[in-house]
């Protein structure tokens, strides 16, 4: 929760507000940090039409409110009260910007991660946390809280693996039953290549659909045709 | 080692016929010799091969419990107790949830096994010119008592040695293969280090395996999937047979193919390490950190000086890693992250969660989820909550022991589609095929060429793939 509220300055442009306004006013900035849906507020207050959008654009003038993008729906207008910052469920959380995830900010993070467990051979999320703070990387400290979660998705690529110091060798420096992160080496993010996935078949997303005599049938199978095409 | 090839003569007409005499056995490796197909003859031109060496490869084949004297034809089986309610009725209702009655097939089945001395003996005849009828029983467990046991059972059970049947031992096979695929599983996840110290012990504690009853018995497995398993076998025989294990005095007693712990120190793992050729030069503290790999995730567990493999970890691993496979290349590195972790957790996970744990877009996720909902890699569960207004979340579960049965269910289908499009290519080219093969030049010979790479691609890629269905129906 990023609830971030203002002061408010002696002279409020709220104080030089029409009704109509101030009513829009307070329902919008009485949903805090979730805001609301233009076609709600239409509902709630039955002002009509002309009257509604003139409102909304003088607030919005008087920056008192804002618009806000939506994950839930991004094609819909929605409103909140300018001193307030979306909720994760209408921003999406940390990792979005503008109702899309920051896949470059993300993938910087997770690349300074792995450097730092790589350098380390073996490290503690506290441990990776100081490295990113130290490194000055980035402009505003990560939160533990973020930082294990790109830990969590570096292990489930198969880019790194968690495991529990037992307090001796590469561990002696970790408590025993901490967990750790440690570099998978040569084969970061390339599981092992199965029997089945070596043949089209294991591959074949119609293999359901697949018969001897039908439509999809191994003996007119283009994907075979690919395979022996040495 | 000199007696490899004639053991894989041995074994390949026991996997052909089934069960054979010593006689048949006999005959049939010397029609073979005369013929020019035997492996012995073609691998160490030999011509002859005499009742007594025929006779030693067996031994040495039932010592190493690769084969077994076939079980009795009409067992003798108790009759069923009679049913007494009143008793029935004072168990207590856990008894009654873990014990599974027996069916009568599976009481026949357990009582035609011969006894353990009698199943891994060769009769032989060591005066056949005087009278045909001194016997001798070669075993390597049999002891005095055990001998007077089965003088008694010979006089009526077992006829004389003409008559004595053996087959190969599935069950062995497929407790080598099990084990084998094991120590490859952790040579590809860890390293050839945690390999080798795996397969030491492995090694030592095969003795252990005492457990005589399995869930799947071999010639349920063999006649499964056809000539499938029994053309794997041929390949994998010629494998293990090469193995030193087969020359090892110390071959393991018959055991389990489930069995699951058997405890070792750590000395006495080191000891069988440095037997091995790949372990001569471990040190000490290069086994103690090998053990740590292993023991993370916990495939052996140790404590107090005291170590276990953990067989069915070990397994699961493997079937979770050829699973995971699948789903990267068939549906991408998204659903794979998301396969993983819902793996991992093991319970219902929400749409929204799974997106925020694996950094899938929340637009896409759904669409990801769905996919691998649809060709049954996931299990779906809706959930409606009634507040202010009625909301839906949807909530997604790897459900293991279904999707094992699915993926099983697709490699099968696999073998099949393998075996169709090789005979249709070879269908295609039967023209270019009845050609001798001095007219086959130019692009005629590419087409040969191409014909019989594409063969080798399809058989060699069955014998993998055989691998793997025996990962998940046999292990």
């Amino acid at each position: 929760m990023s609830l971030k509220r203002k002061q408010p300055d002696k002279k409020s442009p709220a104080d030089s507000l029409s009704d109509h306004e101030h009513i829009l006013y307070n329902l919008i900035r009485g949903k805090q940090d979730i805001g609301i849906w233009a076609g709600d507020m239409k509902r709630e207050i039955n002002l009509p039409n002309n009257i509604f959008n003139k409102s909304l654009k003088s607030l919005q003038a008087k920056n008192l409110i804002k618009e806000v993008v939506n994950i839930q729906n991004k094609g819909r207008k929605h409103y909140m009260a300018a001193e307030f910052e979306p909720s994760k469920e209408i921003s999406g959380g940390a990792w979005y910007v503008d109702g899309k995830l920051d896949v470059d900010f993300i993938n910087i993070v997770r690349a300074q991660c792995v450097r730092h467990i790589v350098r380390l051979k073996v490290a503690t999320l506290e441990g990776i946390s100081d490295a990113l703070k130290r490194s000055g990387v980035f402009r505003e400290d990560l939160t533990k809280q973020q930082i294990e979660e790109i830990l969590r998705a570096l292990v489930l690529d198969g880019d790194i693996v968690e495991l529990k110091s037992n307090g001796s060798g590469v561990f002696a420096n970790v408590p025993v039953g901490k967990v750790c992160y440690k570099s998978k080496g040569g084969s970061v993010g390339e599981p092992r290549i199965g029997a089945f996935v070596s043949i089209p078949c294991g591959v074949c997303p119609q293999i359901g659909l697949c018969t001897p005599d039908g439509i999809i049938s191994p003996k007119t199978c283009e994907y075979y045709t690919k395979w022996f095409d040495f | 080692m000199l007696l490899v090839p004639q053991c894989i003569d041995l074994l390949k007409g026991l996997l052909e016929h089934g069960r054979l005499t010593l006689k048949q056995m006999f005959d049939r490796v010397n029609s073979a010799v005369r013929e020019g197909k035997s492996f012995v003859v073609n691998t160490l031109n030999r011509k002859l091969v005499t009742l007594d060496s025929v006779q030693e490869t067996l031994i040495k084949l039932v010592t190493a419990r690769y084969v077994e004297r076939c079980p009795a034809p009409e067992p003798v089986l108790a009759p069923p107790p009679p049913k007494d309610n009143a008793s029935t009725q004072k168990r207590g209702a856990k008894t009654q949830q873990i014990e599974e009655p027996k069916t009568r097939e599976q009481e026949v089945l357990e009582a035609a096994v011969p006894v353990e001395a009698i199943r891994f003996s060769v009769i032989t005849n060591t005066e056949p010119d005087v009278d045909g009828e001194k016997k001798e029983i070669k075993s390597s467990t049999v002891t005095a008592r055990e001998k007077r046991k089965y003088d008694a059972l010979e006089s009526d059970e077992f006829g004389a040695a003409e008559t004595v049947v053996y087959r190969a031992n599935f069950e062995e096979f497929i407790r080598r293969l099990r084990h084998k695929a094991c120590v490859d599983s952790v040579r590809a996840r860890l390293d050839d280090g945690a390999a080798t110290v795996l397969s030491a012990m492995l090694d030592a504690t095969r003795n252990a395996e005492t457990e005589v009853k399995t869930k799947k018995s071999g010639p349920s497995a063999a006649s499964f999937g056809g000539g499938l398993l029994l053309t794997f076998f041929w390949f994998c025989l010629v494998g293990l047979l090469v193995h030193p294990l087969l020359a090892s005095p110390s071959l393991g007693v018959l055991g389990s193919v489930k069995a699951r712990y058997v405890s070792l120190s750590m000395s006495s793992i080191y000891e069988e390490v440095i037997k091995n050729e790949a372990g001569r030069n471990m040190t000490l503290e290069h086994l103690r950190a090998s053990l740590a790999e292993l023991s993370n995730p916990p495939v052996v567990k140790g404590s107090d000086d005291s170590y276990s493999i953990d067989f069915e970890k070990i397994i699961e691993l493997a079937h979770t890693d050829e699973v995971e496979s699948v789903v990267l290349k068939r549906y991408g590195r998204d659903a794979y992250r998301i396969f993983r972790l819902l793996s991992k957790e093991g319970r219902l996970m929400e749409t929204e969660k799974i997106a925020d744990a694996t950094f899938v877009g929340k637009k896409d996720a759904p669409k990801v989820l769905y996919k691998l909902w649809k060709d049954d890699y996931l299990h779906m569960e809706k959930l409606v909550v009634a507040a202010a207004r009625q909301m839906q979340f949807l909530l997604w579960k790897v459900k293991k022991e279904t999707l094992w049965k699915h993926v099983l269910d697709e490699m099968f289908h696999a073998a099949l589609n393998l075996r169709i499009r090789q005979a249709t290519e070879v269908d295609k080219e039967k023209e270019l095929l009845l050609l001798p093969a001095e007219k086959r030049t130019g692009a005629l010979h590419d087409r040969n060429n191409r014909l019989r790479n594409v063969k080798i691609l399809i058989q060699s890629s069955l014998v993998k793939l055989d691998d793997s269905i025996m990962l998940f129906y046999d292990f």
